[in-house]
């Protein structure tokens, strides 16, 4: 009987470890998860933010760039569609499909948005108006926050599929449904603003 | 009973929580014993003999080791602090920089009372799915703590309502609940597990026994299966009854505190109309306080009101009835509750004043200046000490003014965590322009071309600002810094200690930034826990006592004998041997406060409190403070652990 009762305990407490692990996995998942979409709404404030300040912006332009209409409604139309797919991203930020439509909408936007500013260059006077500055100025800052906002998602998503995929983790994400997490990467700042002269 | 005794209550009732969970162990132990043996007469069929030493000892270490690890994991998983528990029951942070406005005015509200109590501003939890009225506050201490908030008290209440249920989950945080609610948690755990094995061994001999018997094993294997069945059926009953032990621990526990934390909300607040309107709107409709979330149980002493439907009533239910809590507020409550329909929540929605609140001094919208804060302002240490831990209405008077005052450029950039790290380094630019033109360029060469344009942009707001913002602002930033990834902490820490150096000497404030803030933030991204009481008797460090006070008096006395009548009044109430003296005024520096300070945190409640006492007195023999030596004070507090209230003119003088 004695050794039965301690073959029991040995049984028992390696049932209470593998309990307990599933236990833990699960709820450092969930953490995890958390944290990353903690980070897309630092993210998500500031691309609203942006989306605001868009139409302004076209507005204040189209009154110096009669000729630029063209380039004026591309970029109505990015902030559109970028719109759209953001939010789709918030009503559920762990969607990998919606979060890569977000990110190359956000690329396809900052693209014309280069492109205008590029423009707008050979404008003087809209160069100069106090308002356009304004703008430009916040745009800018908002930007700058993306950027420093999207670096923390990054690390946030990294961490998050690492522990993901890990061996013993791997078993408990693949029966819960945690899917992989998708990393938010505009193409990079080169690219976007289009070199112009190549010899 | 002030903050330090409440304290010092709170780690009591820890003991006795202790002693009874011990005790509740030991009953299940024997029970699980009398089980083991009775099964084992059965099956062996030998008459029941009491005494097994060998079945005694297999049990009592299995039992153990369940409950042991159990509570070990449990205790492991916690130590993130609150936003664990808040993220377990559903929660998602909300944005310090949301537009929403239902979140905006709760975030607002949370920011007021965590300046007026003199705590970081603490991050917040929405339970998107709960439509029942309910909060909860969660944490090991005031620098980790979280705020939830379900989605059925944003729908509901209004701002008043909300504002006392925010001042109840508060009082929480103040009372020290918070700790002891999760070592509750961690302790209950293990017991909860043995019911959880019981259930565990049903299901594996069911899977089991259905393949043997198409196997058709021998029957020692049989009988082998039987045992276990039984085991396993006395592990769910005894667990079970350990679980209704555990329950009435943590329910009479967490009853006795709800009426406190209510009646500190009222004088928080000022204002009974709102927790009372709370209380009655949660027994107004059919979802009440209950969650649907499955990990409610576990955390049930936590909440605003009962989290639990099937255990609202009697000895398990972890809060007094709706009722009694309304009328011990509001004594011509009829029990009779409204039926009411869900707040519509717009931007011109007027807080509805109410008739017994005392009058409230219009808020000065847009004022540079706060309006009665003469510099220096009177001062009583007495009073000092008394607010910790407990601020009133007064505090959160001013707590408002000085937010509605600040430039709204300036409190949106504390909002997110870009600009709130440029807030920091813009607070720490020396005014020398030589000087602050090398900092400048540290900025940029560690945080990049846009942090350094920030930074000056925001260090030309915080110039026009009067000094009595730096210490809020500190406050403020905090909530958003947390979000930063460890990385960037990393080089945030290493840019700010660059900054601080690039001036050859500490100031005063730039050792209230690292005390405060840098320290709050390394325990949380260093996941560090604060350290144990050490020392209770305050000989043990009555030498750097001495130095602490030395350094304050120097701080505020050019006078040398000055300095040492000042000193001689600061040590008085410390009651210490005469063989203390004034350290000389070279030796002292902010590296040794610091070391003193480290000493300091490691002492109990009531030494801390003395503490405080001395170095109110050591700094104010005048009877009057100037914004850097509150800021001093504020330091030492902090390191102290000591929640200190915004010093206001008032409130903290002499009449």
């Amino acid at each position: 009987m004695a050794t039965l009762s301690y073959g029991m305990i040995a049984v028992i407490v390696i049932f209470v470890i593998i309990l307990l692990w599933g236990i833990s996995t699960y709820n450092n998942l969930i953490l995890l998860r958390e944290r990353y979409n903690n980070g897309f709404s630092q993210i998500d404030v500031q691309l609203k933010r942006r989306y605001d300040l868009i139409p302004n912006l076209v507005e204040t332009a189209k009154a110096y760039m009669k000729h630029e209409n063209e380039t004026l409604e591309a970029v109505i139309a990015a902030r559109n569609s970028a719109y759209a797919a953001e939010q789709k991203v918030v009503g559920d930020p762990t969607d990998p499909a919606a979060m890569q439509a977000l990110v190359s909408a956000e690329s396809q936007l900052g693209g014309v948005l280069g492109r205008l500013m590029a423009v707008a260059e050979s404008y003087p006077d809209l160069k100069a108006n106090e308002n356009m500055l304004a703008l430009q100025e916040e745009l800018t800052s908002t930007e700058n926050k993306v950027s420093f906002a999207r670096q923390a998602f990054n690390d946030t998503v990294t961490q998050f599929n690492t522990r993901r995929e890990q061996f013993p983790a791997v078993v408990i994400a693949g029966m819960l449904g945690f899917a992989k997490a998708e990393l938010f990467e505009l193409t990079n700042e080169e690219e976007r603003q289009a070199p112009a002269v190549k010899f | 009973m002030d903050f330090f005794s409440r304290q010092d209550a709170a780690r009591q009732k820890t003991k006795l929580l202790v002693f009874c969970f011990i005790l509740s162990i030991v009953v299940m132990i024997l029970m699980i014993y009398a089980g083991a043996i009775s099964i084992h007469s059965f099956r062996n069929k030998v008459p029941l003999q009491k005494w097994h030493p060998d079945i005694f000892f297999a049990v009592t270490i299995g039992t153990l080791l369940v409950i042991i690890l159990g509570s070990l994991y449990k205790v492991f998983t916690l130590r993130d602090g609150g936003k664990v528990i808040a993220v377990m029951l559903g929660g998602q942070r909300i944005n310090p920089g949301t537009s929403k406005f239902a979140e905006r005015q709760l975030l607002n509200i949370v920011e007021e009372m965590a300046l007026a109590s003199g705590i970081p501003v603490p991050p917040v939890y929405l339970m998107k799915n709960e439509d029942g009225i309910n909060a909860f506050a969660a944490g090991y201490l005031f620098d980790d703590a979280a705020i939830g908030v379900s989605h059925g008290a944003l729908e509901y209440l209004n701002r008043d309502e909300l504002q006392g249920v925010i001042a109840h989950e508060f009082s929480h945080v103040l009372n020290g609940d918070m700790r002891l609610n999760i070592r509750l948690i961690g302790l209950l755990h293990g017991i909860l597990l043995i019911a959880m094995l019981g259930y565990f061994a049903l299901r594996i001999v069911g899977s089991s026994a259905r393949g043997s018997s198409r196997n058709k094993k021998s029957g020692g294997g049989g009988g082998f299966i039987i045992a276990i069945l039984a085991i396993g059926f006395l592990l769910i009953v005894i667990g079970s009854i350990g679980q209704l032990f555990a329950r009435l621990i943590k329910a009479a526990v967490s009853r006795q505190r709800e009426f406190l934390a209510d009646a500190s909300a009222v004088q928080f607040t000022r204002n009974p109309d709102g927790i009372a309107g709370a209380l009655k709107k949660i027994g107004g409709i059919t979802q009440q306080s209950f969650l649907d979330s499955p990990e409610a149980e576990t955390v049930s002493h936590m909440f605003f009101a009962c989290g639990l439907k099937k255990l609202s009533f009697g000895w398990f239910t972890t809060h007094p009835p709706l009722k009694a809590r309304i009328q011990r507020i509001d004594k011509h409550f009829d029990g009779k509750f409204p039926k009411l329909q869900k707040v519509k929540k717009h931007s011109s929605q007027q807080p509805q004043k109410s008739k017994k609140s005392a009058p409230i001094p219009p808020i000065l919208p847009g004022a540079v200046t706060l309006p009665g804060f003469p510099n220096p302002i009177p001062l009583d240490p007495l009073l000092v000490v008394a607010a910790v831990g407990a601020p009133t209405a007064q505090h959160l008077d001013y707590s408002k003014k000085l937010l509605t005052s600040l430039p709204h450029e300036l409190r949106q950039a504390t909002h997110d965590m870009f600009s709130a790290r440029a807030v920091v380094f813009a607070l720490l630019l020396d005014t020398d322009d030589s000087i602050r033109r090398g900092q400048i360029g540290l900025i940029e060469a560690s945080e990049g071309e846009p942090t350094r344009q920030e930074t000056s942009r925001l260090f030309d707001l915080v110039q026009t600002q009067p000094t009595e913002y730096r210490l809020p602002l500190i406050q403020m930033v905090q909530t958003s810094l947390l979000s930063m990834t460890l990385p960037q902490f990393e080089q945030f820490r290493k840019t700010v200690n660059c900054i601080v150096k690039a001036d050859k000497q500490l100031g005063m404030f730039e050792f209230v930034v690292q005390r405060s803030l840098i320290l709050q933030l390394d325990r949380h991204f260093e996941k560090r826990r604060p350290p144990k009481v050490n020392y209770v008797a305050v000989q043990g460090i009555a030498q750097q006592a001495g130095e602490l006070l030395s350094i304050l008096v120097h701080a505020g006395h050019q006078d040398g004998q000055e300095a040492q009548t000042a000193f001689a009044q600061a040590l008085s109430p410390l009651k210490l041997k005469p063989t203390v003296r004034l350290t000389p005024r070279k030796e002292c520096s902010l590296s040794l406060l610091k070391d003193s300070l480290d000493v300091f945190v490691k002492s109990s409640p009531a030494i801390k409190k003395r503490l405080l006492g001395a170095a109110v007195v050591a700094v104010t023999t005048d009877g009057k403070v100037t914004v850097s030596e509150a800021e001093l004070l504020r330091a030492i507090a902090d390191s102290l652990d000591c929640p200190l209230p915004p010093i206001v003119p008032g409130v903290t003088s002499k009449k």
